[in-house]
């Protein structure tokens, strides 16, 4: 009887609007990724056509890049880059990719070694291409080693000793901590700080940040940890994606003003919220 | 073609089915999410042994070259091939197994997670140095949240539990919110970059 019943009510959840299965948010998540792919859509046609893109603010901490490769190429020591719990399918590897390519051609262009460091034996396989890649572009294939694009299993204690060992050992002058962090990121970036290295967080572990703001040079957060590789290549069309998705960020502004505004003046309606539930 | 434009298309591809999957149709139904996971498994697995052979391949070259630290690298070997063949031969369940790594790795997690206090010290210490008016707001705002998380804060005052708990709750809570919703839109916008094609260096 009581299977029958439930039957019964798995029948009752009709779709929304006829297609959408009704679950929270189908709808409104479909507006937004329409919204925001129309966005990028007319940015990305308008960097094509040669019009002019606003411009995007400077970021300190991706410009701090160069000049932390350029240091260790005159201390003579190595550049370290690391992730730990990032797997194959994140959006933050693919971030990650965009700061191991440029870190790794001013690294092959410099002349200096570049350490890198995953938690992912996935990752490290494409780590390799990249670097190799990125070596070959900078007209210096025989400088690449296998050997400095490192896996270390991801289990957060073992990852951290041996990453902190790394760094006793091979002293790099520039670290660059990218990712999603654990409780880790209270040990590491000290780690780097103890022997002088300068250090460049992208950190996308809300939680974590503290820890990298008290002990880094340069913090990356939020948004910007994911503009990287747009920033740093420079292209138009790719740049054209940031204004797009800043434009999304003004139009949520907006909601939140109006939702704010319609609960004070209509209390308990809840307006906004339902809306974006449904 | 095949290199760049042929996983560009496939990722699109997958990206429209299960996006629209999500919306339209249910997923469990359709049995596609499942499909796509057996898959990564199974270039996961392949994948380990690749990582495996790099760590492996990564300390002989170290004991060969007597690198510093050398005896590490035998100690770890030993370790990676005792663990791997016990697996393989009595399973991953098995009483000396899960023995062993409750009795070796547990406690040195353990002791690992408890220096995190003494690099905190030396952290906090090193960003609560005042240097400017946001650096004071930091020290101020830290040592009320301090002072209420230990027994002395209470009796300091009653109003350092309630100062601190309006400090992580109205402007801590707004901060972690804004931040959260730029993540989403960056993550978004990353995401459509991939799908579009446009970010490609995975495919070099």
């Amino acid at each position: 009887m009581g299977w029958l019943m439930l039957a019964a009510q798995e029948e009752v959840a009709i779709p929304k609007w006829g297609i959408f299965v009704n679950v929270e948010g189908a709808v409104s998540g479909l507006f937004v990724t329409v919204l925001v792919g129309a966005l990028t859509y007319y940015w990305i046609m308008s960097a094509r056509a040669g019009r002019q893109l606003p411009t995007i603010r400077r970021l300190p901490g991706l410009d701090a890049i160069d000049e932390a490769v350029g240091r260790a190429t005159e201390m003579g020591r190595p550049v370290m880059l690391a992730n730990r719990r990032d797997g194959l399918g994140d959006v933050e590897t693919f971030a990650l990719w965009g700061y191991l390519s440029h870190v790794a051609y001013l690294a092959a262009t410099y002349d200096t070694r570049l350490v890198n460091l995953t938690g992912s034996h996935l990752v490290m396989a494409v780590n390799q291409e990249i670097v190799r890649q990125a070596y070959l572009e900078a007209g210096r294939p025989d400088a690449f080693n296998t050997d400095d694009i490192r896996y270390f299993p991801s289990s957060q204690w073992p990852w951290s000793s041996h990453c902190a060992g790394i760094i006793q050992r091979e002293q790099p002058a520039a670290i660059l901590w990218v990712g999603s962090w654990s409780g880790e990121a209270s040990i590491l970036p000290e780690a780097g700080a103890s022997i002088g290295a300068i250090q460049i967080a992208a950190c996308t572990s809300t939680g974590q940040l503290p820890f990298f703001v008290a002990t880094c040079d340069y913090v990356l957060m939020s948004g910007e940890v994911y503009a990287a590789s747009a920033y740093l290549s420079k292209e138009p069309v790719m740049v054209g994606t940031i204004v797009a998705e800043d434009h999304a960020k003004l139009a949520l502004i907006i909601v939140a003003v109006v939702g704010s505004l319609v609960e004070i003046l209509r209390p308990g309606t809840q307006w906004m919220t339902n809306l974006l539930k449904f | 073609m095949l290199r760049q434009e042929l996983p560009a298309i496939l990722t699109t591809v997958v990206a429209i089915v299960v996006f629209l999957g999500g919306i339209l149709f249910s997923l469990d139904e359709m049995n596609v999410l499942s499909e796509i996971d057996s898959w990564i498994q199974l270039m996961g697995n392949m994948a380990l042994f690749l990582g495996g052979i790099n760590l492996c391949k990564l300390h002989v070259n170290n004991i060969r070259k007597r690198r510093q630290h050398w005896i590490f690298s035998v100690w770890l070997l030993i370790v990676f091939g005792f663990f791997t063949v016990l697996g393989l031969a009595k399973g991953s369940q098995d009483p000396l197994y899960k023995g062993l790594y409750d009795a070796l790795i547990v406690p040195v997690n353990a002791s690992m997670h408890s220096i995190a206090a003494f690099f905190l010290c030396s952290a906090a210490f090193r960003a609560f140095r005042v240097k400017n008016l946001d650096s004071i707001l930091l020290l101020v705002s830290g040592a009320f949240v301090m002072l209420a998380s230990v027994p002395i804060g209470d009796l300091i005052s009653s109003n350092i539990p309630v100062i601190s708990d309006w400090l992580l709750n109205i402007p801590g809570s707004a901060v972690a919110r804004a931040m959260s919703n730029g993540m989403f839109f960056a993550s978004f916008a990353a995401t459509l970059r991939i799908f579009l094609g446009l970010e490609r260096r995975h495919l070099s």
